[in-house]
Order: C-alpha cells, then structure tokens, then sequence
C-alpha cells in the first residue's frame, strides 16, 4: 500500500464521464469516497468497490478501482465474501436505497451482524430513478409516484434502526451535498474496525421533488454540534436514530469494543496462499473412516 | 439375485441411533474384508417416523443396493410411544417389522425386539404364516430388556448387533474395535457386555434353522467407507478450495457440513449466511478475489442461486457450484432421491448459459469429477455445476484409500503475474483489458486479481467492452458472446482428446442393445447389464457423466453401435434423453426411456424387468413402478 502522501483522490477516477442526472447527490457522494479513500491512504490497486444496480450502481464504472457491478441487491454479499477472502483488500461497498433496503434488505441485516471489516455507503434518494420515479422502501407514506398514485402508505423503512437492531457496530448519516462533512463521515467509516454503514442523503433532482437539497438543508441536524450526544453511548444511539421529528447527521453510533470478522474467525492471512503446515491432501481425512 | 451376499436391513424410530449402528456394522463388514454398499431411507423429521439402512455386503463388488433384502433387524420404533407412560400411539411401534416384510426375500432371516412390540400386534401381521410361505426364519428376542438389564434401554440396538453376528456366524473382533473408536467409560463397557450378552444368549438358546451366513472376502489394500458427499469434499480439498458458503438443505447439507469441519483447519473459511443468493455471492466475491471457492444447495435453494451464477457466467468468474438432487417440484420429498433437476441446473438464469456440468454416477467419480470441475472452472473461468442426488450423496461404500493419493493442485488458473500484467493490453486511460477478445486463446481471457499493479478493471453482470465498462456495441456484443462460448466448444475438445473419459461403459462392445443412464443410476444400470447377459441377452451400458458440453462424440458411436437403446434415469419427464436428443437432434427411433419417480431408486431387477418388457419385447406390463416412455421423433 502506498503511502498517505502518493495518492490523491483524482487517482481513483475513471475517465468515464458520469450519466447520472446535472445536479444528481450521486456526484457529491462518490466525491466524498473517493477523498476518503484516499485521505485514509488507501492505493486505488488495493481497493474493492462492489456496486449494485440502479444510478447509483454505476458508481463502479466512474471509479478506477479493482470493481463490480453485480446484481440488484447482491453487492453486500459479493463484497463479504471479497473481503472474507483477502482481509488485505480495503473493500467499499456501494449501492441505494432499493438495493439495499428493499431487494437486498435480507443481505443488509446481515451483513451488519457479520461484523465484516468493509464499508457500506448507500446512496439514498427515497426514490427509484433509474426505472423513472417509482416509490423506494425510504419513500414517504404519502409520496406518490406512477406505481402508488396515492402514494405507498406504508411508513418507510428506517435503516438505521434496521441498522441498531441487527447489531451494528457503527451507523453514521451524513449528506451529499455537505461534501467535508460527508467525506469525513466516509473516513470515519472506513477506519472504523469493522462494518462501517453510512446512508448518505443523496437527492433525486429529476423524480423527487419533496427529499430535496433545500429540505436536507433546512432540516439537517448535525450530531457534531449536540455535545450531549456521545456516540459510543448505545442509549444516545438509540434515542437519535428513533426521532421521527428530524433528520440528522453525523456518527449515530460506534462500538468501541467491535471485533470484525476476520479477527472473531482468526483469518489474518491473504487466502490466496495456502498457510504452510496446513493439511492439503485429503488422503489423510480419507482414512479417518476405516 | 446373489447367494453369496448379506444385504442386512436395519429397522427403527428416525433417531434411534439407526444411522451410527449401521455405519459401524458397514465397517465391521468391511474390515472383515468385504465390499459393502449401504442405502438410507428415511423421512424429513427429526425424532420418530419409519426409517431404515440397508448394508448389502458381498466379496464380489456391490455398487448398487440389491434387490429386496435378506436379514432384517427390526428394532422397534421407540419414538412412537408415549415416554411418560408405556402407552402406544396406535401401533407405530411395530412399523419397523410390518412395513419391511414386503421386500424380504425367501430364505430370509428375522430378528425383532420382542421387548417393544406387543404378541397381538405381530400376530394381527400374519407373520407365522407368511414366514411358513416365504421360509422366513424368526428370531424374537427381548433386546430391549436385555439392554435395560446390562446397560440402558437406547443400547438395544448393540444387542440387535450382538444376535445379528451370532446368527451370521461373524465374529465380534472388528465391531469391539469398532466401539472401542467410538466410545469410552461406562457406555462403552455396557455396550460390550450387551454385545457379547446378546451373542451368546442367541448361541444358547437357538437352533438355527436357516442357511443364511456372513459372507467371506479378502481385500488386497487399505479401505475406507465413503458417502458421494464425502469423496466431493474430498475433490474440492484436493483441488486447492479453501472458502465454502452455504445455507442448510438435505440433502446438499452433508457437504457443507463436511467441509466446514475440515476448512477451518486448513487455513480455508466456511460460512453459512442467510439464503443460498447470498452464499453464491459471497463465493462469487472470494473468487473473483483469487480464491479458489465454491457453494451449493439442493433443488429449491438453487433456484435462489440462479442470479449470482448468471454474474459469475458474464464476469467470467471462476465458481464451483454443488446441486444434490431430491425429489421436486418445490418442496417436493425432501429426503427422496430423483434426478429430476438437470434441466434446472442446465438452464437456470436469464440469457443463453454459459456453464460446464458434470454429473458423477459413482463415489470415484464424484472425487475425480469435483476436482475437474475446479481446474476447468479456473482454466476457463467459467461456473461448473456438480450434480448428484439424494442417492450418492447418502450412499457409502468401500473405495481403496490409494485412490485418494493425489497431488493437491491449487493454482489458480488462466491468472496473470505483475509483470504480464504490465506488458497486458491496457485502454488509455490505464484500465486492463481483461474482456480482451482478440488476444483470447480457446475464448479465455487472462484476468488480473485484486491487489496486483496494472489489472485495474471493472466486472460486470452488464454486456461490457475490454476493460469492463457497459457496452451494447453489437460487434462487442457478437465478439463477447462468442468468445464465451468458444470456451464451452474448447472445454470439449480438452476432455476428449487430453483427459480420460468421465463416461462409464459395461458390457462387450458388439453387443446388440444398449442401456444409457447417467449420474446416480450408474450402479444399479451396471449390475442389470451383468445380469442380462448372465441370461441370455446380448446388453451394453454407457454411463454419461459429462452434461455441459455433452459428450456428442462418444455417445452417437455408442448409439450408433447398437439396434436399439433403453434411456435410464429416476424423473418423469425423461430430462437426459430430452438433453441427448437436443445434443445429437436424431435417434429417436432407437431411444425408449425407463422412468421411476416414486421417490426411490432403481434396484437392478426393476431394469432387468424394464429391458425384458421394452427391448426384448416380452409381452406383459412392468410390475414394478417405473414408466416405458418411447423417444420423441419415434
């Protein structure tokens, strides 16, 4: 891995020009990766970004990294078992709203109690762009779009706590368009050992006209300017990540005490070289059953 | 039918310790010098229902279970009784003996627990006069009194063991030995005394009245009592696997299970995650990482795989994945055997499939076909599927330990070093073009693994151009496709012409009719052709073993070589011959297929039976429950 100071953040894009939408959150959001990325000294050759579908899916093409772009929802377990694999990988994954809480909300779950040392940032715009503005999981109950007239009318789902309940050892929400918060709340999650999830508001400009910039800007609340909140502290986590009265961001929550995968499982080595000393031939196993 | 062979039937409660009694006889016998061959039959719960393991054991060699039995041990299900009183639910309790009877053959022999099964209720079953009639010889003894005297109730199944040995004539040496490995203490000791109370008491106090005894045999090197499961594993350590996903599902369950026990120590990681998408994924991941890594599941939970194997077959990255058959649709008999998936693992997944299948009809080939499955998975960077079922999975037999003595062979394939790397063709922007099609040899392109300088690319589920980014270009399109599948064409050419044949063939090669099955049914096909020609008949057998690319060479000169030619295999809808008749688009004058789907498999008499009424023209219907069904184009 090279050092801090030989890699900048421009060294992790592709020259791919994004599709994504004039004014997409998505923009703010990759920049704030690939600045953290590099910020916490990590060689676009020793990272994994695993990407899932929809705009926010694309994300691997702009990025010139090792990458994936796999199927709808499956990122998080594409990107475990890359990292279960080569602990030496700095492993990102990436994906949205739907991709992570609708068709990959089983996979989220856990992959949060799994405890695998990576990161996970979703791009969340209460919102499917992609197929043209049909109600996401995050969408309000009244949001009505072509697929719910009236709206879903159902309360969207609240990832963070989705996030607390399957045993989280770090939740943090940071915002698009806050680009040095944003990037620090990156940076936070990628030191942090362990499963670092971070949902980043990252508005719709063309199918959502209520998640906008103005409403994340009016009503954000940084947790970084509330001295009371500790985020080590489970009950502060607890009480802020269940206020349906404001939206905030910031670190919601880190276990200081986390142990990731790699350490509970005692897999500290490159897979890729079998360990010398260790059994390889199955004759020895064979004779086990004379 | 054979005179010279046990075939010793086990009878009891699912849980009562059925599976390890009869595992351990198994070895008993084949210490002794026997080949043996056991078949599990049970159903899908834990505790209580009718479940048995049969052992036919001979010193010729057994590939397959017999046809019926001729020793049955019938323990007495003691799950069907109340345990807080000595009441019966209905008369469960004698299910072990009653529903057995059926498949016992003349001159058979019959020991049942007197201590668990009421004179009324062997007495409603007839069973003096229908041993009158079969010369069945019996033998009640109070096993389960005689556990409770010398040990605890659960050992009556040491003292069936025990009676089982005296009326065989066999000596008590290897399954002492045999004990002495698996227990210790006070429950060891109870269960010598109950074995050797047991033996001696029926030495004393019968005159045996039947011929029936413990074969004798002699074999010439180290053996060892493997299960299908056991020789896959097996093949995956020794092809250098180290990273297993999964999620539990009989009967795929024993693989995974066999493989975590072993992979922890070996440096390997095995992780059961939360539905089998995720466990293709997270294999798809390790791979894709350089590590050699494979999942599976049965019928249902393949279903959900179909999305991570479709990625793996776009991005090109290497992936073993296991299918054990059981009997479908849905659900289905989840503890049956059937062949009834091959079309599901052919072409599961959206878009034209781009994977190898292999399916293995013996333990030997299950070990050889799994580690062919990773070198060609990793040679061509392609999924390879295993298929099995039920059956094989289950099934032990003896197989020679030397056959395991193999070099391991780890190495990953068609990857490149740094240094070609640098030399690789890269974009200009730096990316490597690990989708290059115009330097590909045999349609494979060389990729890079995470970590390495110079190999920066991007995979994709999506059409995409040399280093990876989405394309729907038609030329790369035409090129990328094509390039795919020339992989599928060179795989074939590699197996025929530099690799020993998988196929298995029996019998003289000028013979007049022919028998093609594949997979499981292998054994059974072998032991009816013996037996045809045995009387009379002029019979060969092919056994395919190759799916995907199918063998298009060996099989037309085998189906050419013969007047006409019986398909054999365990589903309704005749999937190989459907897949045979596609591969080869003619024959279907000459194809009859033989079908069995009642959740069972095929004894050898049941195909003897279906060559004499089909092939031999013999005028009269099956008697047992298997379906004639003539080829399409017929």
């Amino acid at each position: 891995m090279s050092s801090q100071s030989d890699v900048r953040f421009t060294d992790f894009k592709s020259d791919k020009q994004p599709t994504w939408c004039p004014g997409c959150g998505d923009f703010g959001t990759m920049n704030g990766m690939m600045k953290g990325l590099a910020e916490t000294g990590n060689d676009p050759d020793n990272t994994f970004v695993v990407a899932g579908i929809g705009c926010s899916g694309k994300i691997g093409t702009y990025m010139h990294s090792y990458a994936l772009h796999g199927v709808h929802g499956r990122a998080l377990p594409v990107g475990t078992g890359v990292k279960m694999a080569r602990p030496d990988i700095e492993v990102m994954v990436a994906g949205g709203d739907g991709d992570g809480y609708s068709i990959g909300s089983g996979h989220f779950v856990h992959a949060v109690r799994r405890n695998v040392d990576m990161s996970y940032v979703v791009m969340d715009n209460r919102i499917y762009g992609l197929t043209k503005g049909q109600a996401s999981p995050t969408s309000r109950s009244d949001f009505e779009t072509s697929t719910t007239p009236e709206g879903p009318k159902q309360p969207p789902v609240n990832p963070l706590a989705l996030a607390l309940a399957s045993g989280a050892t770090f939740i943090a929400q940071s915002f698009a368009s806050d680009a040095l918060r944003h990037q620090e709340i990156i940076q936070e999650a990628i030191e942090h050992d362990g499963f670092g999830f971070v949902n980043v508001f990252s508005p719709c400009v063309t199918f959502n006209d209520v998640d906008t910039y103005d409403y994340f800007r009016d009503s954000l609340v940084d947790l970084q300017e509330d001295e009371d909140h500790d985020a080590t502290n489970y009950e502060d986590a607890k009480e802020v990540i269940l206020d349906a009265d404001k939206e905030y961001q910031g670190i919601m929550y880190q276990d200081e005490n986390s142990v990731p995968y790699h350490e509970q499982h005692g897999v500290t080595e490159d897979m890729s070289e079998i360990p010398d000393g260790a059994p390889e031939d199955a004759m020895d196993l064979v004779r086990e059953f004379y | 039918m054979s005179d010279d062979e046990l075939i010793w039937r086990i009878a009891g409660g699912s849980g009562d310790g059925i599976d390890s009694t009869s595992q351990n006889f198994a070895k008993a016998l084949m210490r002794s010098g026997l080949n043996v061959f056991t078949h599990r039959h049970y159903p899908s719960r834990i505790r209580g229902g009718h479940t048995y393991v049969e052992i036919r054991a001979a010193a010729h060699e057994v590939q397959s279970r017999g046809d019926g039995y001729n020793f049955l041990l019938a323990l007495g299900d003691s799950f069907a009784r109340n345990p807080q009183e000595e009441a019966y639910y209905g008369n469960e309790e004698i299910k072990p003996l009653s529903e057995n009877l059926d498949d016992l053959r003349e001159g058979g022999v019959i020991i049942y627990d007197e201590g668990l099964v009421s004179e009324d209720d062997v007495e409603a079953l007839d069973l003096e006069e229908r041993a009158e009639e079969n010369d069945w010889h019996v033998y009640p003894l109070d096993l389960r009194g005689l556990a409770k005297e010398h040990g605890r109730e659960v050992m009556r199944n040491t003292a069936g063991v025990g009676a089982t040995a005296a009326l065989l004539d066999m000596e008590l040496e290897h399954i002492e030995d045999l004990m002495e490995d698996a227990m210790g203490g006070d429950v060891l000791e109870a269960n010598i005394e109950i074995l050797h109370e047991a033996y001696d008491s029926v030495n004393e106090e019968y005159e045996f009245n039947h011929d029936l005894r413990a074969p004798t045999g002699e074999h010439d090197a180290e053996q060892a009592l493997l299960s299908g499961s056991n020789a896959i594993a097996y093949g995956a350590i020794d092809a250098g696997c180290r990273f297993i996903s999964g999620y539990p599902m009989t009967p795929w369950t024993d693989v995974f299970t066999i493989l975590s026990q072993n992979f922890p120590d070996m440096g390997g990681i095995s992780e059961q995650v939360e539905d089998e998408i995720a466990a293709a994924a997270l294999a798809v991941g390790a791979s894709h990482a350089g590590v050699k890594a494979m999942s599976g599941s049965s019928g249902g939970g393949f279903a959900l795989m179909s999305e991570p194997l479709g990625l793996a077959e776009m991005t090109e990255t290497p992936l073993v994945l296991i299918e054990a058959m059981r009997a479908g649709p849905s659900t289905g008999m989840p503890t049956k055997p059937e062949q009834g998936d091959l079309e599901h693992v052919l072409y599961t997944s959206q878009g034209d499939s781009q994977r190898v299948v292999f399916a293995p009809g013996s333990i030997e080939e299950a070990y050889e076909q799994t580690r062919l499955a990773f070198d060609i998975a990793w040679d061509y960077q392609i999924p390879t599927i295993i298929v099995y079922d039920q059956k094989l999975s289950g099934e032990n037999t003896n197989v020679d330990v030397e056959f395991f003595d193999r070099e391991p062979s780890p190495d990953l394939g068609s990857t490149l070093t740094e240094e070609e790397l640098r030399e690789a063709a890269h974009d200009n922007s730096g990316k490597f073009k690990r989708f290059n099609h115009e330097d590909a040899e045999n349609g494979v392109a060389p990729r890079s693994l995470p970590g390495q300088k110079d190999g920066r690319y991007l995979a994709t589920g999506n059409e995409h151009n040399p280093v990876g980014h989405i394309s729907e270009d038609p030329d790369n399109r035409v090129h990328q496709m094509d390039r795919r599948l020339e992989k599928l064409e060179s795989i074939r050419t590699e197996l025929d012409e530099e690799r020993e044949s998988t196929q298995t063939y029996f019998g003289e090669d000028d013979a007049e009719y022919g028998i093609i099955t594949w997979g499981s049914s292998q054994g059974a096909v072998e032991e009816a052709i013996e037996r045809l020609n045995a009387n009379g008949h002029s019979v060969k057998g092919l056994s395919v073993s190759d799916m995907v690319p199918f063998p298009e060479r060996e099989v037309t000169e085998f189906v050419e070589s013969v007047d006409e030619a019986m398909v054999v295999e365990m589903n309704a809808t005749a999937q190989f011959r459907g897949l045979l008749q596609k591969e080869l688009g003619r024959f279907g004058e000459k194809l009859t297929s033989l079908l069995k789907y009642n959740g069972n498999p095929f004894e050898p008499a049941e195909i003897v039976e279906g060559y004499e009424v089909n092939l031999a023209d013999e005028d009269r219907e099956p008697t047992a429950q298997v379906r004639i069904e003539p080829a399409a184009g017929d």
